[in-house]
């Protein structure tokens, strides 16, 4: 049993720090790209291209440039999930009824008071169904970043796998499914409670 | 946090040198000049697409000008910071933009708040501006956009743009949208505020009745020229061009009092505006927010009762309709023009209704009075 709260630990932790992690780039991110045409149409292809690439490409494709273990595990994670979180934030901060915009400058607000008063606000339910989506992503990437020596749940799934061992493929897999649902209805709360209705 | 400083206490003139502005093909504003005088309303009036806005906005430098120069009491607004110029120059753009997250307090508030204002000053302008557009602060101060009318939407446009005293005011078709009785009431009350706050206002509509009841002069724009700039009479009297003897025309055939009647000049009435005398106060709140009216008849079996104006309805919480009516007075579609008004002068009415059987109509004083200037 302790090995089991041991590994759903480190599938969180390795999930959530990536979640955290790539929220902290992918939102300032978009804020630049925002003012900087250039960067957020290169960054708008790449994201477009990431959304076809299989996650299981992904963490493959670590291996060779960083290894295995927990950094190279988490930082696929990120890799998988920092694009299609720029690009809902993008999107939100950018696609604005532009009336507002116009009466904010027109009231005299500055450019960064706009933001945040204005364009943040307005963007906050892409932002979350962004964050919900990664985090969706996250706690299956995590699954499979066992295979690179990770830890977490996905590790008892894979050996359950290869041993046939079935009882110890649930042992992994029920926690994981478990987690999903949670996560599902806490971003759920979350949503309802912090986006205004318009 | 930096607290901006008052540009100017007061507007001498406005003035609008040559001022050209392209968008690529487009001269959507040609080489205007005009001078706006201190505390007057002036009217820039003319066809969709005409430039109106675009000449608008050069001013508190939303759109920024390829060719000629804007003085403000003599300074270039070009030397000022336009964050800071904005803030010291109302602007009420076309669509009303309120924003949707925010309270009616939040939105009219926002500025002084980054201005560094306290939430009590806060609470106290708002409240103050509220009643000013005839909003009870009680009931008003805590609501949603989405939770009020586009009447009510609009009177907060108008709030949030003299929340920090401009002196002087951009006004772009602000009652463009509305129903055309609410039109005329807004109107009659946008004319009370502007004596009592006595601002410097450029007033954009390509409704040339509004023109003529609201301004003190009037510019009218044709294809990004300015055609003509005077005294409401003067364009009667010697328009420029045959454009804008069309555009006066349609005020010209009202001159002969003695041949019009009540019907030639009422605004009908459809179904939306009629209420039943047995309803709840609430319900006709409710009612009358939702169709974006404010104004209303009320029947009782077929009969009319009387009209009711939302502002009363707001006054006093009272279930029971009846004790808001109004008694109004009655014409006939074929009564003379010139017998209503005195009439109403007389009783000092604002209001009356046309009767042919049942309400077809309802006669204004002051759309009369402005309608045969
Ligand atoms: N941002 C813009 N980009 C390109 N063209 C523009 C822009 N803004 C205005 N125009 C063009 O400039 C001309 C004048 O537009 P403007 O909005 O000033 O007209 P308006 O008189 O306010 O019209 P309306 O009564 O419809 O509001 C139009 O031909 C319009 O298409
Ligand atoms: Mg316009």
């Amino acid at each position: 049993m302790s090995t089991l709260f041991k590994a759903v630990g480190e599938h969180l932790f390795l999930a959530y720090s990536a979640l955290f992690v790539a929220i902290v780039i992918a939102i300032p991110l978009a804020v630049i790209s925002l003012y900087n045409r250039y960067l957020a149409s290169i960054l708008l292809i790449l994201a477009n291209l990431a959304q076809a690439i299989p996650s299981f490409a992904v963490v493959a494709i670590v291996v060779p440039l960083l290894g295995i273990g927990f950094k190279p595990a988490i930082f696929a994670i990120i890799l998988r999930i920092i694009l299609p979180l720029f690009k809902n934030t993008y999107t939100g901060l950018k696609n604005i009824d532009h009336n507002y915009i116009d009466s904010a400058q027109g009231i005299g607000l500055n450019e960064r008071e706009i933001l945040f008063y204005v364009r943040f606000p307005n963007a906050y339910p892409a932002i979350f169904a962004g964050v919900k989506f990664a985090a969706v992503i996250a706690n299956s990437v995590a699954i499979i970043t066992s295979l690179i020596g990770a830890g977490g749940l996905g590790e008892f799934i894979y050996e359950g796998l290869t041993n046939l061992n079935m009882s110890k493929v649930l042992k992994g897999a029920i926690p994981a499914i478990i987690i999903a649902v949670l996560l599902d209805i806490g971003f759920t709360f979350i949503e309802n409670k912090f986006t205004p209705e318009k | 946090m930096a607290i901006s400083k008052k540009l100017f206490n007061k507007i001498d003139c406005v003035k609008i040198e040559n001022v050209t502005k392209k968008y690529g093909h487009i001269t959507a504003v040609n080489q205007i000049s005009l001078e706006v005088c201190g505390g007057e309303l002036l009217i820039l009036l003319g066809p969709s697409g005409c430039g109106k806005t675009t000449l608008l906005r050069t001013i508190n430098r939303l759109v920024e000008f390829d060719e000629g120069r804007i003085l403000i009491n003599g300074k270039d607004n070009r030397d000022f910071d336009p964050v800071i110029l904005r803030k010291n120059i109302g602007y009420v753009i076309q669509q009303i933009g309120l924003f949707p997250h925010m309270t009616v307090r939040e939105n009219i508030g926002l500025v002084p708040k980054m201005e560094g204002w306290s939430d009590a000053q806060i609470t106290q302008k708002v409240k103050e501006l509220l009643e000013i557009v005839s909003l009870p602060p009680e009931k008003f101060i805590n609501r949603r956009p989405k939770e009020l009318s586009g009447g009510q939407q609009q009177r907060i446009g108008l709030a949030r743009a003299m929340v920090m005293d401009p002196s002087l005011l951009l006004m772009d078709e602000p009652f463009g949208a509305l129903d055309p009785i609410l039109r005329k009431q807004l109107q009659e009350e946008f004319i009370k505020i502007k004596e009592k706050l006595n601002r410097t206002i450029i007033f954009v509509t390509h409704d040339i009745e509004e023109a003529f009841r609201l301004g003190d002069r009037i510019a009218i724009l044709k294809e990004g020229k300015l055609i003509q700039l005077a005294k409401k009479n003067e364009l009667l009297v010697n328009p420029a061009d045959d454009f804008i003897a069309d555009i006066v025309d349609s005020k010209k055939k009202f001159k002969h009092l003695e041949d019009l009647t009540t019907s030639d000049i009422m605004i009908p009435l459809d179904k939306k505006y009629f209420f039943e005398s047995d309803s709840s106060t609430d319900l006709v709140i409710e009612s009358m927010v939702r169709k974006d009216i404010e104004l209303g008849i009320v029947m009782q079996k077929g009969k009319l009762l009387g009209y009711i104006k939302l502002q009363d309805l707001y006054q006093k919480s009272d279930k029971n309709l009846k004790h808001f009516i109004k008694q109004s007075m009655v014409f006939e579609p074929l009564d003379s023009i010139a017998l209503a008004l005195s009439m109403m002068k007389e009783k000092n009415e604002f209001i009356a209704v046309v009767v042919e059987e049942k309400p077809i109509g309802i006669l204004l004083t002051n759309e009369i009075l402005s309608r045969l200037i």
